[in-house]
């Protein structure tokens, strides 16, 4: 009974502004958001897919729509949300095992993690746009 | 202690254990994707269905999406349970997702070995 008081007097705070997450947390909620996209786009790309295989026409309009700077962007924002979900994952996976967990090395990690995003999208970008 | 964390008294680690393993079977499967479009990289229609018309990268197509699809299924999952508190309204989404996944998988089966390329 006891606890149950005071856990109902514990001091809550849900303002987003107020909130300041530290960097190790922020490429955590990233890796979510950007896992919940790639689910979420998921039937667009097994449509593109489909589309690129049926006949040399599909393909075409496939390609050809793919030409187009709106699709251009898409796949641009999909690419970081690919890249930063796999790098981050990576990170997941090694302290899975045990690997950078103390909180200096998950936060260098976690700097490693937005640097290698940001490089790969260099590239992404050259590919896309260039 | 390992082995007993992965029979059905927990099931929680064993949905755990399959969504890494799944990810480590796409970071790897996708390294073969990627050599293999790097050897021979397609430029037109002809040369994309001939990538598609052997049947280890059928296969492997088939295998990428069964671990993606059942990856982000957990991870969908456990995005729901933390975020939607409403049960009535996390049911809906939920079964929604189901459907997605599901049609998803069935998609990229009928593509890679039920439509004639």
């Amino acid at each position: 009974m006891i606890v149950k008081k005071t856990v109902k007097r514990r001091p809550k705070n849900l303002d987003l502004w107020t909130i300041r997450l530290p960097v190790n947390a922020v490429v955590s909620i990233m890796h979510r958001a950007s896992g919940v996209a790639l689910f979420v786009i998921q039937p667009w790309l097994c449509w593109l897919l489909y589309q690129s295989l049926v006949n040399a026409q599909g393909y075409a309009a496939t390609a050809a729509r793919l030409q187009q700077w709106p699709f251009k962007l898409l796949v641009t924002l999909l690419s970081w949300a690919f890249f930063h979900h796999f790098y981050a994952g990576l990170r997941h996976l090694a302290m899975d095992v045990h690997w950078m967990t103390s909180l200096q090395k998950a936060r260098f990690s976690s700097r490693v993690v937005l640097w290698l995003v940001a490089l790969t999208m260099l590239l992404v970008l050259w590919a896309i746009w260039g | 202690m390992l082995i007993e964390l992965l029979t059905a008294k927990y099931p929680g680690m064993r949905r755990w254990l399959t969504q890494r393993l799944c990810a480590v079977s796409m970071a790897l499967v996708l390294l073969l994707f990627w050599l293999r479009l790097l050897v021979c990289a397609p430029h037109d229609y002809s040369s994309w269905v001939a990538v598609f018309s052997s049947l280890w990268w059928r296969l492997l197509v088939v295998w990428f999406f069964v671990c993606m699809l059942l990856h982000a299924w957990l991870g969908v999952r456990d995005v729901l349970r933390d975020y939607v508190p409403h049960l009535p309204s996390r049911g809906v989404i939920q079964a929604l997702v189901d459907v997605t996944v599901l049609g998803n998988g069935l998609a990229v089966l009928w593509i890679c070995f039920g439509m004639n390329v």
